[in-house]
């Protein structure tokens, strides 16, 4: 870090010094509209000095005579004008709807023309990703580039998946790597108890991007090597401008959302708390006459000491007694000492306010936002300074963030310039929602799976605010008679959900600087040298806490966590013009990426002390030794490339680079990545058609790219725990690892075809990508009779093939309105090809109720297996009992997680300074199994578990009295099932809902399919000739927009598809306690100085 | 030309890092290379310890199985369905990855850089040896055929399964070779042992009782072999006293070095389990000694039990709990002890194994197990001689007279108890107390780890095919199993 501050100081005082130069240059640049373009890249063609327009569109350049300029920007077709001795100039750009000439953004940040890209990589504005309001940008990519696939988290602050052309490691990181500024951003996320920490990619300012480019294929790639063999997202961020004083913009945004109600739960409200007839078994039995569905105790000095009737309290299920107003019953209240239902009796009836909205609050986000760009001559600077406050849906929930951006360029002399940028990100963070299954601890888990209606949320708010205690809805039988003011019992499984969030709340805190420094010397005007580095730092501190009074036994604990990447980089690149005709670019680079993770975790032990003392010595047993992690790697490489182009028409390309990495063995830790490229612009040939195609282009790929090991999987390790009587204890660790391992590969080849049509008003690029990773390097698992749990191997290839399509369409055009459509299209096909040592599957996840999300040779990545059904013509066949007959394999294949295919569509209709855009992204296919609906079923809370049978009477009423239910399907002999079931007391095993009952984990697969409206906006800019009048003001633009307006069609009851458990492989494809999506209406005023 | 010089600095030293060795980087610094064996051995001997105390669901089951406790609400295993928690993938991994697998490290450890004579090192290794005799006892009474020829060796990732009754052979010999080679006159190793200390006067005479007790797993099915290895048994000297039980000292300072009963009772806040009424009944109705010793009495006195298989809720007022001393976290996990030696030589008599006085050894079984929990010998007296305890009239075969006590003795031997009803018919749950909800029968074994069946398949399809009824069900008999 330290070498970034040293240089970056430098920069700023060096800034301020101005020299003279022989030749002046004045100008504005406008667009096609005559407006003029900030923003746009001016340079001296064949020198390094370049500036950009500032917000009026001009720009000043001091340079040699009979110079020419070049001027770029994203969006516009790039432009060669020459200058001569002229001191002023003015220029016109065309706009690129079809992006055909458009500059972009590739491997090692150079820069390209469409005419000369021989592989995938589709760039999008910083405009297209700042509109609405969200805490990671990442986020706003979903549905905009076609071959990625975003899984984002519904929680406060969660982490955000982006997978570019599918699964292709079984259990490495599938994560594209992001690129920021030539800065390698970590994308993986910090999960621990339960909690998601978010992925870095959430310290991404996004009013600071100005293009984001995305390198989808390894022949785009491979310049990076093998980090980068899940594609690279490149983001560019703004840069300073040249121009007289400074630019200022400042925007502020607020957002607010409501819950999207479809992904919410609807109970049941017929039956109440409980589990079937315990009272005929629990303490003296039911008196005669009773329900034995409530409970028979005498409470001291309730009804003269006599047994009354109490709710199951302890049974956190809806399984338990018929609603009937009439009855008088003891509910949880009535053991609530502050509740003023204290030791009295309510009518047995749903709650009023039983639903998880009941407990959400409004979440709100303010950011605010000031940039300031500027600079001389000589250089330019920008500075950034962003802040957000998120408050979450949970209470007592909310992210503080503050973002500084610095970056400054210098022309140090002709020939020599410098750039060097330093961010720095501070995060607090408060109650972080869990994700996890833990037992009575996350609210999502206790709405979804375990949630009578009787409880009424607003007396357990009231109840916890006016005792500060834990007044569960979930007392322990044991509770009934002892429970008294300032003296309750412990819940059975579940605290009140506003001890935990108040009590019992996680807080972390994160300081993370990112920079980069880098010289650029230009030998000839056909030789560039550069040189620098880039550090990426961050440093971690999370605090969890359960109090005195919680369910579980009380804990604190506190981990540290640091991580830092730093690379050392340098680069030569010729450039140069062999006659008329042939380009020739060649470049030589060496790379030195080293990083290290360290973190140590303290606990206090066996419960605290003291209650409200956060620290470690408030332990009630000697606290363990903390636990440390200390990784560290080194990757070395050295790569080559040249390009050489014919006429702007016929691009051929090769790379080659080469790796040695710290995490193999000695004798195999270097590997090679070969690449070639080829591409002709078809319609350079046929200017004769030109009236139509307005573009035609066609490229072939091929690249081969190699992939180092995790951390430490060469030698075997040993751990030491805990002494036991002052013995040293240690255990051989249960993954046997390889001194063998070899590199992974991959082997990728693409095709692609971009054409456009009548003046670009019509236009798609379509390619097919095929690649194959073999050798992979995983724990596999083993039987364990080994005495290890896994084996590290190569082993494993997994295909992945695809096509992507983007296409534009202009549907209408005219001087004040204009119509935009992008459709964007991916189909991957993945199949896993072969597994270590033959066998057939891999088993990436072991989840809940057995589940398994599993490889399977000859089958995509991500099957989902679990019991079924047997079936007789698709039919689920039940037996003369009129119960479902499960299949004798308790790991059929159930599911997929893989979707067939994702799409978005965006319209965008401009009339004069308003803009109206509007997104929807579609999945379809791909399953999802719930186990929100499989526990909520076992306990009985959802409308499928109750209602009415073809008798018009209450299935779960006894078979005697007409009631039953009617499995779905048919007898042995294939005729319709006609037998009902008894499902009135499930005490007596007479229930059949879930399949801890009766029915397969299949039962809760569904389809993952969605279309949603994604995010709709309207934009309004400030008439030019108001704004002038204030002769401060630039401009001024306002934005309404809305994310996550509207699920227009899905499958999945109650809950969002998209939601997963956090991040990584086995994240989605699995729903437990799945946090609702909320509609986040934003509004955006944005002012330029 | 300074900042050229520079630039070239830069360069040069990007490529000297592209020859230097990066291997050293790749040594976790928070990890050893090196096991220390005696680390090894006491981690494996404490996993053991912990997989046959434990009260999880998850791995092991067996108090539930054998009625002794029951679920209070969420009630998968008592009712005889694993599919929730698993019990089969976790108790093998327990003893083959958590117990075998350390304790093999450690028996390849010990001889590397050995400090004491010949003779300690025999005495160590034969030790250790025991405890893996003693570990695969389980498994293959548990699961019959099981990986053991091609177990624990990393050049067979997927290893066949052996014939259990093979396997059982190998058992034998390799305690026989223990028998030979501890050498009592000298010690081995010292407090890293946390059952005996390294005393090899102890581990002979256990080495003499586990061969007692695999003995009587067969004594059905084989019943010459059985005769003939009680006889040996007998012959090398087998617990006289309590004094030579085989206890594991867990360390009540540390809670995750706990008993895991306390763990799971108490430090976890959870009340998961109840005890059942058969048990509690049946206690009661012989004036059962061990009543307040085993549990707690409700708020008005009297000993109560929860109904198998049905959600019970946690009620201490109304259900009697679990006794103090049960929960205690400093209590020892017991692997082996005089009780059920005692208990082992009356059936002996019975099978004619051994001649002597059945009901003799019935008393002293009893009597110790009573002691044991901290009753009196006349306490003892009083139980036993009550018409339906004592051996010469109490109700049924003498199978049955000593599978109900066995059974009650057993209280916290949780895998034995519900082998002694696998083995003796007795109590015959399946007909005097089945689980409300029940699935089936009481399980006889444990069906393949669902792990197993996914990583190993073609070994695991092969060794289903040779269980009785050639599926890989609860409700097939093991080899022993008559």
């Amino acid at each position: 870090m330290k070498r970034i501050i040293v240089l970056f100081s430098a920069l700023m005082l060096s800034g301020i010094l101005a020299s003279a130069q022989d030749h002046s240059v004045k100008g504005r640049v406008t667009g096609p509209d005559g407006n003029s373009l900030p923003g746009i890249t001016v340079q001296v063609k064949g020198s390094n000095t370049a500036t950009a327009t500032d917000s009026k569109g001009q720009f000043e350049l001091t340079l040699p005579s009979n110079s020419t300029l070049v001027f770029t920007g994203v969006g516009f077709v790039e432009r060669s004008v020459k200058v001569g001795t002229n001191s002023s100039l003015d220029v016109t750009l065309a706009s690129t709807t079809t992006r055909l000439n458009e500059v972009v953004v590739t491997a090692l940040g150079i820069q390209r023309t469409r005419n000369s890209l021989p592989y995938a990589a589709q760039q999008i504005s910083g405009d297209d990703v700042n509109k609405t309001v969200t805490t990671n940008v990442v986020d706003n990519l979903s549905g905009k580039i076609a071959g990625l696939q975003i899984t984002s988290s519904n929680a406060m602050g969660g982490s955000t998946n982006a997978v570019l052309r599918g699964f292709k490691s079984l259990t490495q990181s599938n994560q594209a790597l992001f690129i920021i500024d030539g800065v390698p951003y970590n994308n993986s996320s910090i999960t621990g108890n339960g909690i998601d920490f978010g992925s870095a990619t959430s310290d991404i300012n996004p009013d600071d991007i100005a293009s984001i480019s995305v390198l989808k294929g390894a022949a785009a790639s491979a310049l990076y090597g093998s980090r980068a063999s899940n594609g690279v997202i490149l983001i560019t961020t703004k840069k300073g401008y040249n121009r007289k004083g400074v630019g200022v913009t400042a925007s502020f945004g607020v957002s607010a959302g409501s819950p999207d109600k479809s992904t919410l739960p609807v109970y049941q409200t017929q039956y109440g708390e409980g589990y079937g007839s315990l009272g005929n078994y629990s303490g003296g039995g039911t008196p005669t006459g009773q329900n034995p569905f409530f409970l028979y105790f005498p409470i001291p000095g309730v009804n003269g000491g006599n047994v009354v009737p109490i709710v199951q309290t302890a049974f956190d299920a809806a399984t338990g007694p018929a609603y009937d107003p009439s009855e008088m019953v003891y509910n949880w209240e009535s053991f609530s000492p502050t509740d003023p239902n204290f030791h009295k009796p309510s009518p047995w009836e749903p709650a009023a306010n039983h639903n998880p909205t009941d407990y959400f609050v409004t979440p709100v986000t303010t950011t605010e936002s000031v940039l300031v760009q500027g600079g001389g001559d000589q250089g330019t600077f920008k500075f950034n300074y962003t802040r957000d406050d998120e408050k979450g849906y949970i209470p007592n929930s909310s992210i503080t963030k503050n973002m500084f951006d610095f970056g400054a360029t210098r022309n140090i002399t002709k020939r020599l310039s410098v750039d060097a940028a330093l961010n720095y990100v501070n995060e607090n963070a408060k109650n972080r929602y869990i994700y996890q299954y833990t037992g009575g601890t996350n609210p999502m888990t206790d709405f979804r799976q375990w949630w009578p209606t009787n409880v009424d949320l607003k007396a357990l708010k009231n109840d916890y605010f006016n005792s500060l205690t834990n007044a569960t809805w979930n007392w322990q039988t044991g509770a009934y008679g002892s429970n008294a003011l300032g003296n309750i019992g412990l819940p059975a499984y579940h605290d009140n959900p506003y001890w935990f969030a108040y009590q019992n709340y996680e807080a972390d805190s994160r300081d993370r600087y990112t920079g980069h420094a880098k010289a650029n010397y230009k030998i000839t005007d056909y030789l560039n040298l550069s040189a620098g580095v880039t550090d990426d730092y961050y440093n971690q501190f999370i605090e969890q806490r359960n109090n005195i009074g919680s369910q579980a036994t009380p804990y604190y604990t506190r981990q540290n966590i640091s991580f830092n990447e730093s690379n050392l980089n340098f680069l030569l690149n010729f450039n140069k013009n062999i006659g008329n005709n042939l380009n020739v670019k060649a470049l030589v680079g060496g790379n030195v990426a080293k990083d290290q993770y360290t973190s140590i975790f303290a606990s206090t032990n066996g419960g605290l002390l003291v209650p409200s003392y956060w620290s470690v010595s408030n332990s009630v047993s000697t606290p363990e030794a903390p636990t440390e992690v200390d990784e560290h790697k080194e990757v070395d490489g050295l790569f080559a490339g040249a390009t050489l182009s014919f006429k702007d028409m016929v691009t051929l390309d090769g790379t080659i680079r080469r790796d040695k990495s710290s995490t193999l063995p000695s004798a195999n830790n270097t590997y090679y990545y070969p690449s070639v490229s080829a591409n002709f612009v078809f319609s350079k040939m046929l200017p004769s058609l030109q009236n139509w195609l307005s573009y035609g282009k066609v490229w072939v790929n091929y690249a081969e790219v190699g992939g180092d090991a995790p951390y430490y999987l060469v030698y075997n390790n040993y751990s030491i725990n805990t002494p036991l009587n002052g013995q040293a204890i240690m255990n051989i660790n249960t993954t046997n690892n390889n001194q063998n391992l070899v590199p992974e590969e991959n082997k990728t080849y693409e095709a692609g075809l971009e054409m456009s049509f009548l003046n670009n008003r019509l236009g798609f690029t379509a390619d097919y990508y095929h690649s194959v990773q073999s050798e992979e390097i995983l724990p596999i698992n083993v039987s364990t009779a080994t005495g290890f749990n896994k084996f590290s191997v190569n082993g494993g290839s997994v295909q992945n093939q695809g096509v992507e399509l983007t296409a534009n369409i202009t549907p209408i055009k005219t001087n004040n309105f204009s119509w935009n459509m992008t459709v964007n299209w991916t189909k991957n096909e993945n199949k896993v090809l072969s597994l270590y040592g033959g066998q057939p599957s891999y088993e990436i996840a072991g989840l809940q109720n057995s589940i398994q999300i599993v490889a399977e040779v000859g089958k995509s990545y991500g099957i989902i297996r679990g019991t079924d059904y047997t079936y007789l013509n698709g039919q689920k066949v039940v037996d003369a009992t009129g119960h479902y007959i499960l299949s004798s394999n308790p790991l059929s294949d159930i599911g997929s997680v893989a979707p067939k295919w994702i799409g978005g569509l965006n319209n965008s209709f401009t009339y004069k300074n308003f803009t109206l855009s509007f997104l929807i992204d579609v999945q379809h296919g791909g399953q999802v199994y719930s186990l929100d609906m499989d526990y909520g079923s076992s306990s009985g809370i959802y409308p499928r578990n109750a209602g009415f049978n073809k008798n018009g009477k209450s299935i779960r009423a006894p078979l005697s009295d007409g009631g039953g239910y009617l499995q779905p399907g048919v007898t042995a002999d294939g005729k319709p099932n006609s037998v009902l079931v008894d499902e009135s007391d499930i005490l007596l095993g007479n229930y059949t809902f879930s399949s801890a009952y009766g029915e397969a984990t299949s039962q809760f697969i569904y389809n993952a399919s969605y279309v949603k409206l994604r995010e709709a906006s309207l934009s309004y800019s400030l008439p030019k000739k108001l704004i002038e009048k204030t002769h401060f003001l630039q401009g001024i633009d306002l934005a309404l927009s809305g994310r996550n307006l509207w699920i227009i069609h899905k499958f999945l009851p109650y809950a969002d598809p998209e939601q997963g458990q956090a991040a990584g492989n086995a994240s989605i494809g699995f729903q437990n306690g799945a946090y609702p999506t909320y509609r986040m209406m934003n509004f955006i005023i944005k002012a330029n100085f | 030309m300074k900042k050229l010089l520079s630039i070239s600095i830069l360069f040069s030293l990007v490529l000297s890092a592209c020859t230097k060795d990066l291997s050293t980087l790749n040594i976790d610094p928070k990890s050893s290379s090196e096991g220390l064996p005696s680390a090894l051995f006491l981690q494996g001997e404490k996993n053991l310890s912990d997989a046959l105390t434990s009260t999880s669901v998850a791995s092991a089951p067996f108090r539930v199985l054998s009625q002794e406790w029951t679920e209070n609400t969420y009630v998968y295993e008592a009712q005889y369905n694993f599919a929730a928690y698993q019990a089969p993938d976790n108790f093998w991994i327990n003893l083959y990855v958590n117990a075998l697998h350390n304790l093999d490290v450690a028996k390849q450890s010990f001889p590397i850089d050995f400090k004491g004579d010949a003779v300690t090192l025999r005495n160590d290794l034969d030790i250790t040896d025991l405890l893996e005799v003693y570990t695969f006892y389980y498994l293959v009474a548990t699961y019959g055929d099981v990986p053991y020829s091609q177990a624990l060796n990393t050049k067979y990732p997927f290893p066949i399964y052996d014939d259990a009754k093979t396997i059982y052979s190998d058992l034998f010999t390799r305690v026989d070779s223990c028998i030979a080679g501890l050498n009592t006159t000298e010690g081995a190793m010292g407090s890293e042992d946390q059952i005996y200390g390294g005393n090899t006067t102890e581990w002979l005479k256990f080495a003499a009782s586990l061969k007692l007790k695999m003995a009587m797993l067969i004594a059905d099915e084989d019943p010459t072999t059985a005769g003939q290895e009680v006889t040996a048994a007998m012959q090398t000297g087998v617990f006289t006293s309590d004094a030579d039980d085989a206890l594991f000292s867990y360390d009540p300072g540390s809670p995750g070095n706990s008993n895991p009963i306390w763990q799971a009772l108490v430090l976890s806040g959870r009340h998961d389990f109840g005890p059942t009424n058969i048990l509690i009944n049946t206690m009661v109705g012989w004036n059962d000694p061990r009543l307040p010793l085993y549990f707690q009495p409700t708020a008005t006195g009297s000993y109560v039990g929860d109904v198998p298989g049905a959600g019970n809720g946690y009620d201490p007022s109304s259900v009697s709990d679990f006794s103090a001393q049960l929960q205690a976290p400093a209590l020892q996990g017991d692997l082996l002890d005089y009780s059920e030696v005692q208990f082992y030589l009356a059936e002996s008599v019975e099978r004619g194994f051994i001649t002597g006085s059945a009901a003799t050894y019935y008393d002293n079984a009893i009597t110790a197990s009573i002691e044991f929990w901290g009753g009196s010998a006349s306490d003892a007296a009083t139980y036993l001689a009550q018409p339906a305890v004592a051996y010469a009239t109490a109700t049924g075969t003498w199978q049955q007279k000593i599978g109900y006590q066995e059974w009650i003795s057993f209280y916290n031997r949780n895998w034995e108890s519900w082998t002694v009803i696998r083995r003796l018919g007795y109590p015959d749950l399946d007909v005097v107390n089945p689980p409300v909800g029940a699935h089936g029968n009481l399980p006889l074994r444990f069906t393949y780890p669902t792990k197993e069946v996914t990583t190993n398949p073609t070994n695991w399809a092969a060794a289903a095919a040779k269980i009785a009824g050639g599926k890989d069900v609860v409700s097939a008999k093991l080899f022993w199993e008559q």
